[in-house]
Protein backbone atom coordinates (compact mmCIF):
# COMPACT_ATOMS: atom_id res chain seq x y z
CA UNK A 1 0.00 0.00 0.00
CA UNK A 2 1.63 3.08 -1.11
CA UNK A 3 2.17 6.05 1.53
CA UNK A 4 0.21 9.16 -0.67
CA UNK A 5 -3.20 9.88 -0.86
CA UNK A 6 -5.51 8.04 -3.77
CA UNK A 7 -7.73 10.50 -6.47
CA UNK A 8 -10.45 9.65 -3.91
CA UNK A 9 -8.29 10.79 -0.80
CA UNK A 10 -7.71 14.16 -2.82
CA UNK A 11 -11.27 14.47 -4.36
CA UNK A 12 -12.62 13.67 -0.85
CA UNK A 13 -9.95 16.31 1.30
CA UNK A 14 -11.02 18.83 -1.90
CA UNK A 15 -15.09 18.57 -1.17
CA UNK A 16 -14.59 18.61 2.43
CA UNK A 17 -12.92 22.08 2.48
CA UNK A 18 -15.05 23.13 -0.32
CA UNK A 19 -17.62 22.56 1.92
CA UNK A 20 -16.11 24.26 4.90
CA UNK A 21 -16.08 27.36 2.76
CA UNK A 22 -12.24 27.27 2.19
CA UNK A 23 -10.73 29.53 -0.23
CA UNK A 24 -7.18 29.20 0.88
CA UNK A 25 -5.32 26.96 3.56
CA UNK A 26 -1.94 27.06 5.41
CA UNK A 27 -0.87 23.31 7.33
CA UNK A 28 2.69 22.99 7.60
CA UNK A 29 5.55 24.24 9.67
CA UNK A 30 4.88 27.50 11.35
CA UNK A 31 8.66 29.06 10.37
CA UNK A 32 9.74 33.03 9.64
CA UNK A 33 9.80 32.08 5.86
CA UNK A 34 6.86 30.28 5.33
CA UNK A 35 4.65 32.31 7.42
CA UNK A 36 6.47 35.27 5.34
CA UNK A 37 5.82 33.54 2.00
CA UNK A 38 2.08 32.27 2.59
CA UNK A 39 1.34 35.76 3.76
CA UNK A 40 2.63 37.00 0.29
CA UNK A 41 0.03 34.41 -1.21
CA UNK A 42 -2.64 35.53 1.03
CA UNK A 43 -1.82 39.29 -0.20
CA UNK A 44 -1.63 38.37 -3.85
CA UNK A 45 -5.27 36.62 -3.50
CA UNK A 46 -7.35 39.31 -1.40
CA UNK A 47 -5.92 41.56 -3.86
CA UNK A 48 -7.98 39.70 -6.51
CA UNK A 49 -10.78 39.47 -4.68
CA UNK A 50 -11.07 42.77 -3.81
CA UNK A 51 -10.27 46.46 -4.64
CA UNK A 52 -10.22 47.72 -0.91
CA UNK A 53 -7.00 48.16 -0.01
CA UNK A 54 -7.92 49.01 3.78
CA UNK A 55 -9.53 45.22 3.81
CA UNK A 56 -6.31 43.47 2.44
CA UNK A 57 -4.35 45.76 5.35
CA UNK A 58 -7.34 43.96 7.97
CA UNK A 59 -6.97 40.71 7.01
CA UNK A 60 -3.50 40.34 6.60
CA UNK A 61 -2.57 41.94 9.83
CA UNK A 62 -5.12 39.14 11.49
CA UNK A 63 -3.15 36.72 9.48
CA UNK A 64 0.49 37.83 11.05
CA UNK A 65 -0.52 38.06 14.71
CA UNK A 66 -2.43 34.47 13.97
CA UNK A 67 0.76 32.81 12.78
CA UNK A 68 3.10 34.60 14.58
CA UNK A 69 1.20 33.32 17.75
CA UNK A 70 1.04 29.89 16.52
CA UNK A 71 4.59 29.88 15.42
CA UNK A 72 5.80 31.58 19.11
CA UNK A 73 3.98 29.56 20.96
CA UNK A 74 5.10 26.12 19.42
CA UNK A 75 8.73 27.48 19.86
CA UNK A 76 8.46 28.65 23.23
CA UNK A 77 6.76 24.92 23.96
CA UNK A 78 8.30 22.49 21.72
CA UNK A 79 9.47 20.15 24.25
CA UNK A 80 6.17 19.61 25.94
CA UNK A 81 3.81 19.67 23.12
CA UNK A 82 5.78 16.87 21.52
CA UNK A 83 6.17 15.00 25.03
CA UNK A 84 2.58 15.48 24.60
CA UNK A 85 2.49 13.69 20.96
CA UNK A 86 2.09 17.11 19.13
CA UNK A 87 4.52 17.47 16.41
CA UNK A 88 6.42 20.36 15.37
CA UNK A 89 4.19 21.40 12.51
CA UNK A 90 1.17 21.69 14.80
CA UNK A 91 -1.15 24.11 13.32
CA UNK A 92 -3.60 25.45 10.60
CA UNK A 93 -4.86 28.71 9.31
CA UNK A 94 -7.99 28.37 6.82
CA UNK A 95 -8.96 31.66 4.88
CA UNK A 96 -12.94 32.06 3.58
CA UNK A 97 -15.06 34.39 2.00
CA UNK A 98 -18.36 34.80 1.25
CA UNK A 99 -19.90 37.93 0.00
CA UNK A 100 -18.07 40.98 1.22
CA UNK A 101 -16.11 39.08 4.17
CA UNK A 102 -13.15 37.38 5.05
CA UNK A 103 -12.81 34.54 7.70
CA UNK A 104 -9.54 34.10 9.07
CA UNK A 105 -9.76 30.60 11.29
CA UNK A 106 -6.50 29.66 13.27
CA UNK A 107 -5.95 26.09 14.83
CA UNK A 108 -3.44 24.46 16.96
CA UNK A 109 -2.62 22.64 20.25
CA UNK A 110 -2.27 23.65 23.41
CA UNK A 111 -1.02 22.52 26.86
CA UNK A 112 -4.05 22.31 29.15
CA UNK A 113 -2.45 23.98 31.89
CA UNK A 114 -2.49 27.04 29.56
CA UNK A 115 -6.22 26.78 28.55
CA UNK A 116 -7.33 28.16 32.04
CA UNK A 117 -5.92 31.43 31.31
CA UNK A 118 -6.08 31.97 27.61
CA UNK A 119 -10.07 31.35 27.79
CA UNK A 120 -10.64 34.26 30.18
CA UNK A 121 -8.34 36.26 28.20
CA UNK A 122 -10.24 35.64 24.75
CA UNK A 123 -13.96 35.40 26.63
CA UNK A 124 -12.93 39.14 28.32
CA UNK A 125 -11.98 40.55 24.84
CA UNK A 126 -15.55 39.36 23.85
CA UNK A 127 -16.96 41.76 25.66
CA UNK A 128 -15.01 44.83 25.14
CA UNK A 129 -16.59 46.91 22.34
CA UNK A 130 -14.09 48.37 19.53
CA UNK A 131 -13.62 51.70 22.14
CA UNK A 132 -12.63 49.57 24.50
CA UNK A 133 -10.49 47.24 22.64
CA UNK A 134 -8.98 50.43 21.53
CA UNK A 135 -8.39 51.71 24.78
CA UNK A 136 -6.99 48.46 26.25
CA UNK A 137 -4.17 48.21 23.34
CA UNK A 138 -2.84 51.42 24.51
CA UNK A 139 -2.71 50.28 27.88
CA UNK A 140 -1.16 47.18 27.26
CA UNK A 141 1.26 48.87 24.50
CA UNK A 142 2.33 50.84 27.53
CA UNK A 143 2.79 47.96 29.87
CA UNK A 144 4.51 45.73 27.93
CA UNK A 145 8.02 46.73 27.49
CA UNK A 146 9.07 46.20 24.19
CA UNK A 147 11.60 43.57 24.49
CA UNK A 148 9.32 41.31 26.25
CA UNK A 149 8.45 39.16 23.93
CA UNK A 150 5.65 36.79 25.84
CA UNK A 151 3.80 39.85 26.33
CA UNK A 152 3.35 40.42 22.67
CA UNK A 153 0.96 37.85 22.65
CA UNK A 154 -1.54 39.80 24.48
CA UNK A 155 -1.21 42.56 21.92
CA UNK A 156 -1.86 40.41 18.87
CA UNK A 157 -4.92 39.15 20.12
CA UNK A 158 -5.89 42.65 20.89
CA UNK A 159 -4.80 43.37 17.18
CA UNK A 160 -6.95 40.36 15.92
CA UNK A 161 -10.26 41.61 17.86
CA UNK A 162 -10.04 45.10 16.65
CA UNK A 163 -9.94 44.15 13.10
CA UNK A 164 -12.73 41.66 13.49
CA UNK A 165 -16.12 43.01 11.84
CA UNK A 166 -17.73 41.28 14.54
CA UNK A 167 -16.54 39.93 17.91
CA UNK A 168 -13.64 37.62 17.64
CA UNK A 169 -14.98 33.22 18.36
CA UNK A 170 -13.38 30.48 19.50
CA UNK A 171 -13.32 27.20 20.66
CA UNK A 172 -11.51 24.40 22.96
CA UNK A 173 -11.40 20.83 22.12
CA UNK A 174 -10.23 18.60 24.91
CA UNK A 175 -7.78 16.01 23.71
CA UNK A 176 -6.41 13.05 25.85
CA UNK A 177 -3.05 13.72 26.18
CA UNK A 178 -2.65 16.92 28.12
CA UNK A 179 -3.01 19.12 25.26
CA UNK A 180 -6.29 20.82 24.16
CA UNK A 181 -7.41 21.64 20.03
CA UNK A 182 -7.64 25.26 20.13
CA UNK A 183 -9.29 27.51 17.11
CA UNK A 184 -9.91 30.93 16.71
CA UNK A 185 -11.34 32.77 14.13
CA UNK A 186 -12.54 36.27 13.21
CA UNK A 187 -14.40 38.05 10.44
CA UNK A 188 -12.70 41.16 8.82
CA UNK B 1 29.59 62.23 15.59
CA UNK B 2 29.12 58.04 15.09
CA UNK B 3 27.97 57.57 11.83
CA UNK B 4 24.80 56.08 10.49
CA UNK B 5 24.57 52.65 8.51
CA UNK B 6 21.85 52.17 6.60
CA UNK B 7 19.69 49.42 6.54
CA UNK B 8 18.23 48.03 3.07
CA UNK B 9 15.04 46.62 3.55
CA UNK B 10 13.59 43.04 2.90
CA UNK B 11 10.22 41.87 3.03
CA UNK B 12 9.44 42.19 6.38
CA UNK B 13 11.30 44.50 7.40
CA UNK B 14 11.36 48.27 6.34
CA UNK B 15 14.56 50.38 4.83
CA UNK B 16 16.25 52.42 7.16
CA UNK B 17 18.10 55.72 5.76
CA UNK B 18 19.45 58.71 7.65
CA UNK B 19 19.95 62.21 5.56
CA UNK B 20 22.70 64.14 7.15
CA UNK B 21 21.66 67.51 5.97
CA UNK B 22 18.26 67.01 6.05
CA UNK B 23 18.40 65.29 9.42
CA UNK B 24 15.85 63.14 8.51
CA UNK B 25 15.62 59.87 9.55
CA UNK B 26 13.28 57.29 6.48
CA UNK B 27 11.68 54.81 7.55
CA UNK B 28 10.42 53.16 4.84
CA UNK B 29 8.48 49.36 3.79
CA UNK B 30 6.72 46.78 5.82
CA UNK B 31 7.69 45.93 9.00
CA UNK B 32 6.61 42.03 10.71
CA UNK B 33 9.57 40.46 11.57
CA UNK B 34 9.24 37.66 13.99
CA UNK B 35 11.66 39.58 16.64
CA UNK B 36 10.80 43.50 15.73
CA UNK B 37 12.74 44.39 19.22
CA UNK B 38 16.20 43.12 17.76
CA UNK B 39 15.55 45.25 14.16
CA UNK B 40 14.69 48.09 16.31
CA UNK B 41 17.35 48.03 18.48
CA UNK B 42 20.22 49.91 17.21
CA UNK B 43 17.52 52.23 15.78
CA UNK B 44 16.64 53.14 19.14
CA UNK B 45 19.84 53.41 20.47
CA UNK B 46 20.84 55.76 17.68
CA UNK B 47 17.93 58.06 17.85
CA UNK B 48 18.57 58.25 21.89
CA UNK B 49 22.27 58.86 21.01
CA UNK B 50 21.27 61.62 18.31
CA UNK B 51 18.24 63.41 18.39
CA UNK B 52 19.78 65.92 20.99
CA UNK B 53 22.52 67.43 18.40
CA UNK B 54 20.91 69.36 15.84
CA UNK B 55 17.05 68.04 15.76
CA UNK B 56 15.48 65.23 13.83
CA UNK B 57 12.53 64.43 11.93
CA UNK B 58 11.76 60.92 11.95
CA UNK B 59 9.75 60.39 8.65
CA UNK B 60 7.80 57.23 8.44
CA UNK B 61 6.42 55.63 5.71
CA UNK B 62 5.32 51.62 6.69
CA UNK B 63 2.93 49.81 4.88
CA UNK B 64 2.13 47.35 7.29
CA UNK B 65 3.48 46.56 11.02
CA UNK B 66 2.69 43.99 13.54
CA UNK B 67 2.03 44.27 16.78
CA UNK B 68 5.75 44.32 18.16
CA UNK B 69 6.80 46.61 15.46
CA UNK B 70 4.18 48.98 16.90
CA UNK B 71 5.38 48.62 20.36
CA UNK B 72 9.18 49.42 19.03
CA UNK B 73 7.82 52.50 17.11
CA UNK B 74 6.37 53.77 20.24
CA UNK B 75 9.48 53.55 22.06
CA UNK B 76 11.20 55.89 19.08
CA UNK B 77 8.58 58.00 19.48
CA UNK B 78 8.79 58.11 22.99
CA UNK B 79 12.44 59.48 22.59
CA UNK B 80 11.35 61.88 20.47
CA UNK B 81 9.04 62.85 22.32
CA UNK B 82 11.19 63.49 25.81
CA UNK B 83 13.43 65.46 23.39
CA UNK B 84 10.90 67.65 22.42
CA UNK B 85 9.54 68.44 26.16
CA UNK B 86 13.79 69.06 26.26
CA UNK B 87 13.47 71.82 23.89
CA UNK B 88 14.79 69.99 20.85
CA UNK B 89 13.71 71.12 16.89
CA UNK B 90 12.57 67.53 16.43
CA UNK B 91 9.07 66.07 14.35
CA UNK B 92 7.46 62.90 12.99
CA UNK B 93 5.95 62.32 10.02
CA UNK B 94 3.84 59.66 9.09
CA UNK B 95 2.83 58.70 5.37
CA UNK B 96 0.00 56.17 4.23
CA UNK B 97 -1.57 54.97 0.84
CA UNK B 98 -4.74 57.71 0.77
CA UNK B 99 -6.87 54.17 -0.49
CA UNK B 100 -5.98 52.45 3.05
CA UNK B 101 -7.89 53.79 5.57
CA UNK B 102 -6.43 51.66 8.57
CA UNK B 103 -3.20 53.12 7.69
CA UNK B 104 -3.87 56.37 8.51
CA UNK B 105 -6.24 55.23 11.60
CA UNK B 106 -2.47 53.79 12.53
CA UNK B 107 -0.64 56.83 12.49
CA UNK B 108 -3.29 58.51 14.41
CA UNK B 109 -3.50 56.37 16.92
CA UNK B 110 0.52 56.99 16.92
CA UNK B 111 -0.43 61.11 17.33
CA UNK B 112 -2.69 60.65 19.76
CA UNK B 113 -0.85 60.83 23.31
CA UNK B 114 2.34 63.40 21.06
CA UNK B 115 2.88 67.17 22.19
CA UNK B 116 5.92 66.76 19.66
CA UNK B 117 5.30 68.13 16.28
CA UNK B 118 3.28 65.66 14.19
CA UNK B 119 1.99 65.59 10.47
CA UNK B 120 0.23 62.88 8.38
CA UNK B 121 0.74 62.58 4.98
CA UNK B 122 -1.80 61.40 2.46
CA UNK B 123 -0.17 59.73 -0.75
CA UNK B 124 -1.34 58.66 -4.06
Amino acid sequence: MSSHPSATTLIELSSNLRRANVQLCFLGPFTSGIVQHFGAALRVYLQQQTSDESEVTGVFSVYIEMAQNIQRYNDRNSAALAACGVGASSGIIVIGRSESRTSIVAGNWVLDAEVGELERRLKELRTLDQPALKARFKQQLRSAPSADEAAGAGLGLLTVARHGSTPIEFEFMPGDRGVSYYSLSVEV
Amino acid sequence: MASFANIQGTETTPSVSFDVNGRRLCVIGESYPENAFQFFRPILEWARAHCDNEGLTLDLRVVYMNTSSVRCVMDLLDVLEDAHVRGRGVKVVWRYRASDSRARKMGEEFFEDLTLPNELVAEG
